[in-house]
């Protein structure tokens, strides 16, 4: 059966994406501004190389950059107008920036693509730590830590017991093909 | 490095425009489309353009740029005087959406107009077997990013829109001869060419290959070739002559 349509649903997103050319909104933000504030405070609090002042600095940034991001007012038309469609894809780069600096500054080690000035090398405690992140609303993300799966055993006997110490705590790796023939 | 360039945009829909001047600055290293953006946050925010990769390999943000089409990613600012006015207009050949966007429809329905690649039918898909050096030749035209340019700068549809029913365009030309070119392509793409994609329109003027990004030799190696093999089995008297007595069919 095809679900079916929920009009208030569409209603309220519709007036939602109308809401930068409705009055309410007269002498707010111009969103390429709230975007350019965002970019940078993103790239200079949350970059490559993170420290927990900066992150805890960038996550207040984002709060004042939610409350102009709410106001934000646009010209023209509704025809393929590159402001109006920004006004609305400011809200999901809020969101995702707000995920990656809250996850970021949880997360207390180094690891891949994150890079930790004050917890510079990768712990495995964290690796089978996973850090989910669900919106709450228009400008705030909830976190919630989760335990990873634990890779099958016959999957981690595929694996060399050097290889696999690099990244994994002493527990996991119990029930290692290797472990298992020493005894 | 920065100064303070001349821009000259189309704005409208499709119903009126007009070009509109701004006073836009500009910094070293920046190409069109950097300045276009420019507009957009400073003092047009509803300044439409179509874009996405800025590394000219999508194809989106084709121009045409003080009268020449070309990709508003991959034109330098140092290309221009500081004193030039730059004039960007949408694609002449499409109909305007709205200010540099337009409706390149046309080019998905001659796409479609093509049947795609039929290899023998006593082939099994996994039984394809032929020789780099058969494929080699085709594989130029596989470069094709589908920017339209070349679509757009030939006099055959640019200002003949009664062409548009009859003319694929050198892009789709170009994947004709692709596909005649194809060891394992079986269908006869010839008489095809000629009778319903409109091979005889095109008269290797080479302005399509002229515009092209990707710098595909489009006339001289997909085009006059196509050409070549349509004349070959169209007027050869020996063909001719041969349907006149045997009465062969398909020929």
């Amino acid at each position: 059966m095809r679900p079916a349509v929920l009009i208030d649903e569409v209603t309220k997103a519709q007036e939602r994406a109308l809401l930068p050319y409705s009055s309410a909104t007269e002498g707010g933000e111009n969103p390429f501004v709230v975007q350019l504030e965002l970019q940078k405070t993103m790239n200079e609090l949350v970059g490559i190389i993170r420290k927990s002042e900066e992150m805890e600095q960038a996550l207040k940034a984002l709060q004042e950059i939610a409350t102009k991001a709410r106001t934000v007012t646009v010209e023209g038309g509704r025809a393929f107008n590159p402001g109006w469609h920004l006004a609305l894809d400011l809200r999901n780069m809020l969101l995702v920036s707000l995920c990656v600096a809250k996850a970021a500054l949880e997360r207390q080690e180094s690891r891949g693509g994150h890079t930790r000035d004050d917890f510079p090398v990768m712990d495995s405690d964290w690796r089978h730590q996973l850090l989910v992140l669900s919106a709450n609303g228009e400008d705030d993300v909830h976190l919630v830590r989760q335990e990873q799966v634990p890779m099958r055993p016959e999957l981690l006997d595929l694996f060399e017991l050097d290889e696999l110490k690099k990244y994994y705590t002493g527990e996991e790796l119990g029930g290692h093909r290797a472990g298992e023939a020493a005894k | 490095m920065s100064y303070d360039a001349h821009f000259r945009v189309w704005r409208g829909d499709d119903e009126k425009g007009e070009l509109v001047d701004y006073p836009v600055a500009v910094n070293e290293g920046e190409v069109v489309l950097d300045i276009i953006h420019r507009l957009q946050q400073t003092q047009a925010q509803d300044l439409a353009v179509r874009w996405n990769c800025k590394a000219g390999k999508c194809g989106s943000c084709s121009v045409e740029i003080n009268g020449k089409p070309r990709l508003a990613c991959m034109t330098r600012m140092s290309t221009f005087t500081e004193e030039e006015v730059i004039t960007v207009t949408p694609l002449r050949t499409f109909p305007v959406i709205r200010d540099l966007v337009t409706d390149v429809s046309f080019n998905y329905t001659k796409a479609r107009e093509i049947p795609s690649f039929a290899p023998p039918p006593d082939v099994e898909p996994g039984d394809y077997r032929m020789q780099q050096v058969d494929v080699e030749r085709s594989q130029e035209f596989r470069k094709c990013i589908e920017c339209f340019l070349c679509q757009n700068t030939c006099h055959v549809v640019r200002d003949h829109e009664e062409n548009k029913e009859n003319f694929a365009g050198p892009r789709y030309l170009m994947r004709v001869a692709e596909l005649d070119m194809h060891p394992l392509d079986a269908a006869d793409r010839k008489e095809a060419a000629q009778e319903e994609h409109g091979l005889g329109y095109c008269n290797i003027t080479k302005c399509c290959t002229e515009v092209c990004p990707e710098h595909i030799k489009i006339t001289d190696n997909a085009l006059i070739p196509l050409k070549e093999r349509v004349v070959d089995r169209k007027y050869d008297p020996v063909v001719w002559l041969g349907k006149k007595i045997f009465k062969r069919a398909g020929a």
